[in-house]
């Protein structure tokens, strides 16, 4: 279980690194994220950045959970995105578009 | 060499056993390129190439493209073993002749998923590891029968038309991430795809050839040499037709 918790923060904080490193290119230098602060809205965002993401996850993680289990078009906010990652919580997202 | 990064860019190249993609596995792995490649079955050609002292270099594995995950897993086990893609040629394709009211359905299908559906999902796989690192080109292989009609390859251009209009869309998609997407068509040329074209159609086909002669594959590997070079860097998006003025 514990090593469960560790999984889980590791991987928060890697999608957080990743996520980061993206929306300093987009809007300029950012430390910080709230979890409900919107990708597209707030942080400026386009598909092709989230698309991006998705690729630099997949490929650090071995994971996309698009490929099948979340529609993307379900994740607007920093606290969806971190959401779809969790391997414990892959719900409640926010209704599709 | 096992603690330094293996800085070699890589090229997936679907249907290396044979034909054009086996002279395009043979001409990446001169260039300096990692090489991973798939078909149905191995050919002593290609296993030739195989460079038993550092087996990265050239990757072969039997793959059906028809069947989708075993496509995907061939991608992710290309993208776990060297981190990169840099070029992806969609070459891996079947003949289907014949009018279409005397084609089967099953077919038909099987047609469409070598010829349409693996290279999308090779493009589909493959882009990712592009994205992440912002730079790639997707090479298609088209055909002149996706520009001009044919009695008897109206599916086979059909699938080839269609992998045209996914060059121009991923182009659009993937262009401000540093990615060319492009498609080649060639007209005839010699590989086992073509060697049951009889000598008078062949003695038409070069009548008809500005250029006089049937298409060789190096004529095409040339294109492909360069489209995948520097000195391609502003063509997106496009089809490039090598047929020795067949078409025009
Ligand atoms: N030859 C021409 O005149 C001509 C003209 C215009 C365009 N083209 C295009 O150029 C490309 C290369 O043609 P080519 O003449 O070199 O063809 P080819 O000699 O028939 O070789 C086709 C290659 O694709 C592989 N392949 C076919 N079906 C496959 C499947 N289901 N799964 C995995 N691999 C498969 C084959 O290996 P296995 O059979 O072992 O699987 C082989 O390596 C094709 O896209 C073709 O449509 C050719």
């Amino acid at each position: 279980m514990r090593n469960g918790s560790v999984i889980r923060m590791n991987r928060r904080e890697t999608v957080m690194t990743a996520l980061l490193e993206i929306v300093n290119e987009v809007a300029g230098p950012v430390d910080h994220l709230d979890e409900d602060q919107s990708l597209v809205d707030q942080l400026g965002l386009e598909s092709l950045h989230l698309a991006r993401l998705v690729a630099v996850l997949e490929m650090e993680l071995d994971t996309d959970p698009f490929t099948a289990e979340v529609p993307i078009t379900s994740v607007r906010t920093v606290g969806d995105l971190l959401r779809a990652y969790d391997p414990v919580v892959r719900a409640p997202l926010g209704d599709p578009a | 060499m096992s603690d330094t990064i293996d800085q070699r860019p890589v090229a997936v190249v679907s249907g290396g056993s044979r034909g054009l993609g086996l002279a395009l596995v043979t001409d990446f792995l001169a260039r300096g390129y990692r090489v991973e490649t798939f078909s149905r079955t191995e050919s002593a050609e290609l296993a030739a190439l195989r460079v038993p002292a550092d087996p990265g270099t050239l990757t072969w594995s039997a793959v059906d493209g028809t069947d989708a995950e075993a496509v995907q897993s061939f991608v992710a086990a290309a993208v776990r073993r060297h981190r990169r893609i840099d070029v992806l040629v969609n070459n891996a394709a079947v003949g289907l002749e014949g009018l279409l009211t005397l084609t089967s359905p099953a077919t038909i299908d099987a047609a469409l998923r070598t010829n349409l559906t693996l290279p999308i999902l090779l493009a589909r796989a493959c882009l990712k590891p592009m994205l992440a690192r912002r730079t790639g080109v997707v090479v298609n292989l088209s055909s002149i029968n996706a520009l001009r009609g044919q009695t008897g390859v109206a599916v086979y251009g059909a699938a080839k038309a269609a992998l045209d209009g996914l060059t121009r869309g991923l182009a659009r998609e993937v262009g401000p991430a540093g990615i060319r997407v492009v498609s080649v068509a060639p007209g005839y040329f010699d590989s086992d795809m073509t060697a049951g074209i009889g000598p008078e159609q062949r003695r038409r086909i070069v009548r008809r050839t500005p250029l006089g002669r049937l298409g060789a594959v190096e004529d095409v590997l040339g294109v492909v040499r360069f489209l995948t070079s520097p000195a391609a860097s502003f063509i997106t998006g496009q089809t490039i037709t090598v047929d020795g003025g067949y078409t025009c």
